[in-house]
């Protein structure tokens, strides 16, 4: 469940959200899109497709190749046309390690291409022609003619393209990389007494940065404890803040406990934003959690001793 | 009269049938040791019927071929005009298409002219393919002229709805991707441009 949240918070990254309402259709003529394609399109100059849907994209065609190429996820393509994206929209393509493969619908339009050697000097001479005949209205070689057809939704190998590190893809990064472990302190020192509240914080670093390189971009990932999550080691389980605590007397997490020995640890889950490149700032579309090491302290009852204050 | 010529015409065909079958009842017939070659009982395939039962897609464009292709998006443009000017429910634009957003969109607005109780009154068009389709595999691409208009939507009352109408023929350049799909021996629609 948290990883479709996840999954949902990446690619609402990708969207352009400037419509809300399916466009409707006369006949087959359907309304124009009212969005924008926003960052979830990539352009290509060739487009290898396989089974399924599948497919490589590169900026490297053959000649005089017919078509040109744009890769829509298609969250950004239903909202183009609906005016939002659905579930299914929703679906991750298994990746090699150094490869990006994304969940992409292959949009193709027809290129000007030289028409034919009608008197077979060897160079064209027959004006432009497309790959189907249809009409290139005299455009030069290489211009883009008709509408763009849409194609079979596929995962499509995109790292000729190398575009900029994808939320998803800096989110995969941040799970790697490592981040603090911290420590549980708690009051009093020691053992602790029962009747009296041991008091729980940290005083480990809360935020850090991250320098990485993915595929050739600087990515800075500054990432930050958003909640920490207290195991108390006996049966009431845990306590869920979102500060770190404080030492006595600027308190704010303590626990009453019954005669025992215990162990607790803290689980912190931590967020993030990231820049490429020196760009924007955007969140890290998911999270991450780390174990603090255990630490055991026993708890004692006090007894109540009456002593002569004068001896 | 009349009646009675053609009784007289059905009695002697009748007459004339039952002599053959007698004839062939008399005459000795050898025993065949063969068993009949598989061409003796060829015939061609009958295809399960797909798409309305009153407007079927055509035998013609359950072929995987060039022609076949474009007799498919020539009859799924039909398809469009038939389901509006009968009401129709228009699921059969989806069910002939697989990850066809525009096939949804316009399923889509046809429901929404049925749950308006919209009617058309017209619905012209022409088709004509710029060729035949190119094939790929089992994908077939299709590029075609279709101009629409004029498309007359009316409201319950009768007055024309303009939103849902186009009032004069508008040529739109086309094109349709297929992919061929051989449970059900026929293309389908994977993608459809249109203007």
């Amino acid at each position: 469940m948290r990883r479709l949240a996840i999954t949902l918070c990446v690619l609402a990254a990708w969207i352009v959200v400037n419509a809300s309402v399916a466009q409707a259709c006369v006949g087959l003529d359907c309304d124009d899109p009212v969005v924008t394609t926003g960052q979830g399109a990539l352009t290509a100059a060739y487009l290898e497709q396989g089974p399924g849907g599948s497919g490589v994209a590169s900026n490297s065609p053959p000649p005089n190749h017919p078509y040109t190429y744009r890769l829509s996820h298609p969250c950004v393509v239903d909202d183009r046309e609906n005016g939002g994206c659905r579930a299914s929209d929703f679906r991750e393509c298994p990746a090699p390690p150094d490869r990006v493969v994304e969940d992409l619908v292959p949009e193709q339009r027809r290129l000007a291409l030289p028409g034919p050697d009608v008197d077979g000097d060897g160079n064209p001479d027959g004006g432009t022609v497309t790959t189907d005949g249809f009409p290139t209205d005299g455009a030069p070689v290489g211009t883009p003619v008709g509408p763009w057809i849409v194609g079979a939704r596929g995962c499509i190998d995109i790292t000729a393209l190398n575009p900029p590190p994808s939320p998803a893809e800096v989110f995969r990064y941040f799970q790697t990389l490592p981040l603090p472990e911290l420590v549980t302190q708690h009051q009093p020192p020691g053992d602790g007494l029962t009747g009296l509240p041991v008091i729980f914080y940290t005083d480990s670093p809360t935020t850090q940065t991250f320098t990485v390189d993915i595929r050739g971009f600087q990515v800075v990932i500054q990432a930050t404890a958003e909640q920490f999550t207290w195991h108390t080691g006996d049966p009431t389980g845990q306590i869920v803040t979102t500060d770190p605590g404080q030492p006595y007397p600027d308190q704010t997490i303590e626990h009453d406990y019954r005669t025992g020995t215990y162990t607790a640890h803290l689980t912190v889950t931590w967020g993030a934003t990231f820049t490429v490149n020196g760009s924007t700032a955007a969140d890290v579309p998911g999270t991450t959690t780390t174990d603090g090491p255990p630490v055991t302290f026993d708890v004692r009852q006090a007894r109540t001793v009456l002593t002569n204050p004068y001896d | 009269m009349r009646d009675l010529r053609g009784g007289l015409v059905r009695t002697s065909l009748a007459l004339a049938v039952g002599a053959l079958a007698l004839t062939g009842c008399s005459e000795k017939q050898e025993a065949s040791t063969t068993l009949p070659t598989p061409s003796a009982t060829e015939t061609t395939p009958e295809l399960p019927p797909l798409g309305p039962a009153d407007f079927p897609v055509p035998q013609e464009a359950r072929a995987e071929t060039p022609d076949g292709a474009v007799e498919f998006v020539r009859y799924y443009v039909a398809l469009t005009k038939h389901l509006a000017l009968n009401s129709a429910d228009p699921t059969p634009l989806v069910d002939l298409s697989q990850d066809c957003r525009t096939c949804i969109r316009i399923a889509q607005s046809f429901e929404a002219d049925l749950a308006a109780q919209y009617s058309y009154r017209d619905y012209e068009y022409e088709f004509d393919e710029y060729g035949p389709a190119l094939i790929n595999g089992d994908t077939a691409e299709v590029g075609f002229a279709y101009v629409q208009g004029p498309i007359t939507a009316v409201d319950p009352a009768g007055q024309v709805v303009p939103d849902r109408s186009a009032a004069t023929p508008q040529e739109l350049r086309s094109g349709a991707t297929l992919l061929w799909k051989d449970d059900v021996q026929s293309w389908v629609m994977t993608g459809l441009t249109v203007g």
